[in-house]
């Protein structure tokens, strides 16, 4: 009797057990808020338009965009010393033009530029959902400008950019892909359609997409027309880029200089369009240009790892009129830091005004010489363009605001549309405007009298030098294929890269350019 | 520690077998919390799932590989089921165990750098010297010492018919052979099983539990060019002093640092507990019919601890600590019904239906604390003294469940034909809407040929059995959260305007709701024979295994809201076939002699089939001048593992590597062998001679290739001439200074070896004569004792990890911790 009962309850206590077990295998996610409503509140629409502008820091990553528009030229070049910076050849291959499919920052910078494509697609299309009024109507015109942007970057570097309508949502479609004129067409006719709507650099600065911005762009669209759409655009470059300079918001100062300090931000009268930094937060990109460059022994304030890399070729450093020229050298932060802005050459010292000496005791003296697979330490001459914030506590986010676009650059444009148009008179006009602000201190960088497009290309190259554009500069000047310290002669198909075998594996309509 | 059975089943990490403890399924997840970044101490390669256990309690490990025993595994059977079992009382009365040993352990071979005066007698291509300051250090005996283990062992246990039990503590003081290493163990375990109701009711508990002290040193996987404790011990400038003239460390610079610091100014310990405890009751319901619940719970909490002295030049904000910890549970509720039948004599009947349902929690924090200047105390002990603007704090939380629905069905004619059948779906919560379950069959038909009249008449075969098979296994070791969407926040997408940081709302994820189980398909036909009463007896197997669906992060169409997704590779199948062989003799067999031999021979072939992309790389190379260097890819037609690159073909004239160049004079890149072997083997010997015992054991591995990334990244010319160490080969090579360290075939090293792993020899007493004692023997055991190779690095018997985007590498050997060679002298006594 006794032994039945006993049975019987532990029967019940089995058959509680065997309930317990049973579950629809719902996953529970405990840890991240997955956020579907996220996206659908009005009230983040700030939220969404951040990240279609937070990948513009991916434009001044040294090792990316930036290393793609500089090291393929003769402004930078990354010489291999050693057993350092061989790095499976991306540096030597990226100067001598003999990268492929494969080089790791042709996808990575692919995937960053995809990226704020897309980030922009999804700020139009949800920012479009909501109830509109003039906040959303700005942002969604911002966000259509930064995605023409990010299509002339992709199309820039491969000529080639596949692109979706806003509302496509399902990403297994695939994507169609612009080529040629069609897709310059498309990046013009997008811009010139949010210009009128935009806000002006008065009303919200430097930081946000402006019609200075957009005029600024189209100005250069059409400057590179020829080289992208294959028909010459010259007063329509000069038409934007005289709406830019006539608006009167922007004024090339006296002190060059002053553009590239660890303070600077977008307020600064000579910036049209800028990617907001800071060294107070992570930023997941944006980095300082020193680290890569300086010598190991150059260290100051908490920049104690310097990495000894990159150089300028001592073809550019030879078209400089190094006297004269207020932006070949400038010596405001040497106090803090030992060294100048500007070219690196000769004995180098420390902060404290000792002289610095190489790992093995010589004294390190920078030289021009490069040899592309072995250099020794003190070979290359080094560029400080952008000043560190020597207290710093994340060397890799740089504290100022970077300019992308600004207005120097614009009155180049208009100077080489014009000259190209037969107007050689306006174009110096131009250049002398420009150089007129550029002496070195009690020094005076003669004006020019006469004018080629050599000597615009190199005003390009005093003006602009290692801030990104050369690579895009040299190609429409005819001299990518060129020779330069260290470079042979190379082939046309270079002047677009390879498209990375991760992009052409999963769109079928993406095929490789040629020579690749 | 990884373990593979029967090849590499797919591409992703999750390649682990499942360990099923006491019944009780052990979750692979990685409970050993992450150390600290700066001195290269970060991951810690996952450990052997199953240390928290004591070996001498350990009654037997069973590993399955066919089809038709991993099925009733189900969906996390794809690599194989490792099955252990603890020991359990005996029935008798009560005795009382005691196994201890002593042990010393040391580098088996150190890496022959240069030492002091070598490196002065070396004169660089421009005349001069290498720097010199003096003194004669050899780092690799700063870091490396003799270490000491000592083991105890007490048990006790015996049983009636109706109650057996047995307990045990185990304590375990082991020295690494790196002198701060080492690892502290406490093991307790219990386990009880009681019959009532005249053995219709089977009570069965088990108890383990463990307490884990583990020092580390800094010693990473990657890490930084600077390298970490053991490659900056090997290039070091051995004419650096260890101490500066005022006592402290000499450290030469941020990037040249004094490995004796890393060691003594580095604490890092990890304290680990961890409970498994199940029961399981069995009820005869009716004649044949029984009922059995196994319920377990397996819970581990471990919590590592990293100092790092604000000595050290190289931390970038004085002093650093790290609190990391991670809390695990997993709990198992099983419940099945089997059913016997003998229907006459020839046709015997055994069905088992069940349904399991597992939970898993797992929970981490991690805390850093930087800017810390005090002396004496563990900067862990008081995170207060730190800078109060640097903490750093973050944690994550995962669930998982799964469910399953299984049944077996045996059947077996006169003992001579034999079938069985499993069916089994499994869930689980990690998969897509529409893809929750996968359904797994197997089955397998054995064949007692001995049986058979014709084969019984022939007096040599004493056994011989026919096994077919073929089963579907599952893999679900895929990352949480796939199949859902995600949307939020990430420091890349934050918006920054006028000062002023807000965040930015994007896509994190793209959401795959159709993700499914990945899928192995496995056949075996194997062999069962024993000939001559058994004294020559042995297995064969042949077997093929094909992974479809094969679960991967693939890059997505862009422009997309996220790079890459997670997708079943459509067509994509990983193939592996191959054979293995085991055979054991008994030589000689007398009343005085016992000569066993055994022998194990395995051959798997891998093979990728269709898959979508041109290649898929990993092996992230790692040391100066390799950033960006991958050195191993997954392609069409080569088997996991293979390494690609240049085919290195000695110096010129000038000491510049040349490669093998196409017709227009570039370089051609190609595979390079594969981190897979060919095959393995194993021998194993024992004699037994009155009270002696002495036994053998050998294994080996051939045409495995091993990528020496340590000499890849300081064994070259041109590192030498920058005052750092080399090995003697190198010394005295005609490599150019100028020459690069680019990764080629040069770097890429056979790494078949032969290991003489283990003797023992042991001695046990006559007790006949003695009432207070009944077993005792007393042995010597040499661990790792000879090593024969041709590798040039610690042992070609590594890897570290150097994956890429969660596609694993093999074979990447980089400052590894070497595996030491112990002798231990033991006793076994039983009261």
């Amino acid at each position: 009797m006794k032994r039945n009962n006993i049975l019987f309850s532990l029967s019940v206590f089995f058959l509680a057990f065997s309930m317990m077990g049973c579950t629809d295998l719902e996953e529970n996610i405990i840890d991240e808020t997955l956020g579907g409503d996220l996206i659908r509140n009005p009230n983040n629409v700030q939220s969404l338009i951040n990240p279609p502008y937070a990948s513009l820091r991916q434009l001044i990553e040294w090792y990316d965009y930036w290393g793609l528009q500089q090291i393929t030229t003769d402004e930078t070049v990354f010489p291999t010393r050693g057993t350092d910076w061989f790095d499976n050849g991306a540096w030597q291959q990226l100067h001598v033009h003999t990268w492929n499919a494969d080089h790791i920052r042709l996808k990575n910078v692919w995937d960053a530029m995809s990226r704020g494509l897309s980030r922009s697609n999804t700020a139009i299309h949800y920012i479009g959902q909501f109830e509109q009024n003039e906040t959303t109507e700005q942002y969604i015109n911002e966000a259509r400008f930064l995605r023409a942007y990010y299509m002339y970057v992709i199309y820039d570097l491969w000529g080639k950019v596949p692109f979706r309508p806003s509302d496509q949502l399902d990403f297994s479609v695939t994507p169609q892909v612009l080529e040629g004129k069609e897709a310059v067409d498309f990046i013009i006719e997008e811009v010139k359609a949010v210009l009128p709507n935009l806000k002006t650099r008065t009303e919200v600065g430097t930081e946000r997409v402006t019609q200075g911005a957009a005029n600024a762009l189209l100005a250069k669209l059409y400057l590179n027309y020829e080289v992208y759409g294959g028909a010459e655009m010259w007063s329509e470059a000069i038409s934007y880029a005289d709406d830019v300079i006539n608006s009167g918001e922007y004024e090339v100062t006296d002190d060059y200089w002053s553009m590239f300090q660890h303070d600077v931000t977008g307020d600064h009268p000579e910036f049209i369009f800028t990617v907001p930094m800071s060294d107070e937060f992570d930023m997941g990109g944006g980095s300082v240009w020193v680290n890569f460059t300086l010598h190991y022994s150059q260290t100051f304030g908490n920049y104690t790892s310097l990495w000894n890399g990159g150089s300028t070729t001592s073809t550019f450093v030879d078209t400089w009129d190094r006297d004269n020229d207020a932006r070949f050298y400038d010596d405001r932060i040497m106090d803090e830091t030992g060294f100048n802005q500007g070219f690196l050459i000769g004995q180098q010292y420390g902060p404290d005004g000792e002289p610095l000496e190489m790992r093995n005791g010589d004294p390190l003296i920078f030289v021009p010489d490069i040899v592309l697979g072995d250099s020794p330490e003190n070979y290359g001459v080094r560029v400080v363009k952008f000043a560190p914030k020597p207290e710093t506590e994340r060397q890799f986010s740089s504290s100022n605001d970077v300019p992308i676009l600004r207005i120097s650059d614009i009155y180049l444009t208009r100077a080489e549309a014009k000259f190209r148009n037969g107007d050689e008179a306006g174009a110096l006009e131009d250049i002398n405007f420009i150089r007129s602000h550029r002496s070195a201190e009690g020094m005076e960088l003669p004006e020019l009298e006469t004018l080629t497009l050599n000597d615009i290309l190199d005003e390009r190259g005093f003006e602009l030098y290692w801030e990104g554009f050369r690579r895009q500069d040299l190609i429409r000047f005819g001299k990518f294929t060129g020779t330069w310290q260290e470079k042979p002669a190379t082939d046309a198909t270079k002047t677009v890269f390879a498209l990375p075998t991760s992009a052409i594996d999963v769109n079928e309509d993406l095929t490789q350019n040629d020579g690749y | 520690m990884s373990v593979r059975v029967r090849g590499t089943n797919s591409i992703r990490s999750g390649q682990e077998p499942l360990y099923v403890v006491d019944g009780v399924p052990l979750d692979n997840a990685d409970l050993t919390p992450d150390g600290a970044a700066p001195a290269g101490i970060n991951q810690a390669s996952n450990k052997n799932p199953i240390s928290f256990l004591n070996p001498e309690d350990i009654e037997s490990i069973d590993i399955l590989k066919d089809a038709s025993s991993t099925a009733i595994y189900g969906a996390r059977g794809a690599n194989g089921v490792i099955l252990i079992t603890t020991k359990k009382g005996v029935k008798g009365e009560g005795t009382i165990s005691y196994n201890g040993y002593y042990g010393v352990s040391q580098v088996r071979e150190k890496i022959d750098v240069l030492s002091a005066s070598q490196f002065r007698q070396y004169t660089k291509q421009d005349g001069t010297k290498l720097l010199d300051l003096g003194a004669s250090t050899d780092w690799q005996d700063q870091i490396f010492q003799t270490a000491k283990t000592q083991n105890h062992n007490f048990s006790y246990g015996g049983g009636t018919d109706n109650l057996m039990y047995r307990a045990s503590i185990g304590y375990l003081d082991q020295e690494g052979i790196i002198t701060t290493t080492g690892m502290e163990k406490i093991n307790g375990n219990i386990k009880v099983s009681q019959t009532a109701f005249d053995g219709r009711l089977n009570l069965q508990g088990t108890l383990i539990a463990s307490h884990v002290e583990d020092s580390r040193a800094p010693i990473g996987e990657t890490g930084g060019f600077e390298g970490d404790l053991i490659l900056t011990a090997l290039k070091l400038n051995p004419t650096f002093p260890i101490y500066a003239e005022d006592g402290s460390y000499y450290q030469h610079t941020i990037e040249q640092r004094n490995p004796v610091a890393m060691m003594n100014l580095t604490d890092d310990v990890t304290r680990t507990n961890r409970i498994l405890t199940n029961m399981s009751v069995e009820l005869e319901l009716l004649t044949n019919l029984k009922y059995k619940l196994n319920i377990g719970l397996d819970r581990s909490v471990a919590e590592r601890k990293v100092n790092q002295g604000y000595e050290l030049n190289y931390l970038t904000n004085k002093g650093e600590a790290n609190v990391n910890s991670i809390a695990a549970n997993n709990r198992l509720v099983e419940n099945f019904v089997t059913w016997n039948s003998d229907l006459n004599n020839r046709h015997r009947v055994n069905v088992l239906a069940g349904h399991a349902y597992q939970y898993f929690k797992v929970s981490g924090t991690q805390i850093r604390v930087t800017g810390f200047e005090v002396d004496d105390i563990l900067y862990t002990n008081n995170l207060g003294y730190g800078s109060p603007s640097s903490p750093e704090a973050g944690s994550y939380a995962y669930e998982r469940e799964l469910q399953s629905f299984f049944g077996r069905f045996n059947y077996s004619l006169d003992q001579k034909y034999l079938l069985t059948l499993t069916a089994r779906s499994d869930g689980s919560s990690k998969f897509g809407e529409n893809n929750k379950y996968g359904f797994f069959p197997s089955a397998a038909i054995a064949w007692r040929l001995s049986e058979e009249q014709f084969i019984a008449d022939v007096d040599a075969i004493s056994n011989l059995k026919l096994r077919i098979g073929w089963g579907m296994t599952g893999n679900q070791e895929i990352q949480d959260k796939i199949s859902l969407l995600a949307v939020g926040t990430t420091p890349s997408a934050n918006g920054y305007f006028n000062g002023v940081l807000t965040p930015g709302i994007t896509f994190l994820r793209t959401p795959n709701p159709d993700i499914q189980w990945e899928t192995t398909y496995q056949t075996n036909i194997g062999l069962d024979f024993g000939f001559v009463d058994n004294r020559l007896r042995g297995t064969l197997d042949i077997f093929s295994k094909q992974t479809e669906d094969v679960l991967l992060e693939v890059f997505a169409k862009a422009p997309a809201v996220t790079d890459t997704q997670w997708q079943n590779v459509p067509d994509l199948k990983i193939i592996n076939t191959g054979y293995e062989i085991g055979l054991d003799g008994d030589i000689i067999q007398n009343n005085d002699l016992i000569w066993n031999l055994g022998f194990n021979f395995s051959k798997v072939k891998n093979e990728v089939e269709d898959l979508p992309v041109t290649l898929i790389e990993t092996g992230n190379a790692s040391g100066q001048g390799l950033s960006g260097t991958r050195v191993q890819i997954i392609t069409n037609g080569e088997p996991i593992g293979t390494f690609y690159g240049r085919v290195f073909e000695g110096f010129n004239e000038e000491g510049i590597s040349q490669y093998k160049q196409d017709e227009e004079g570039n370089d051609v890149l190609e595979p390079l062998g594969s981190a897979l072997p060919d095959f393995t083997y194993s021998f194993n010997t024992s004699f037994t001679y009155k009270g002696f015992d002495l036994s053998m054991f050998w294994y080996g591995s051939e045409g495995n290739k091993v990528y020496n990334n340590t000499a890849n990244a300081i064994f070259v010319k041109g590192t030498l001439e920058r005052n750092s160490n080399v090995t003697e080969a190198v010394y005295n090579s005609n490599e150019s200074p100028a020459n690069s360290n680019a990764f080629s075939s040069r770097f890429v090293e056979d790494g078949s070896f032969l290991r003489f792993s283990n003797l023992t020899l042991g001695y046990t007493f006559d007790t006949n004569a003695l009432d207070w004692i009944s077993t005792a023997r007393i042995y010597a055991t040499g661990n790792n004792l000879l090593l024969i190779s041709d590798y040039s690095g610690f042992d070609p018997e590594v890897s570290v990890d150097a994956g890429e985007n969660g596609v694993p590498s093999m074979g990447v050997d980089y400052t590894s911790y070497p595996l030491p060679r112990t002798i231990t002298f033991g006793v076994n006594l039983q009261f």
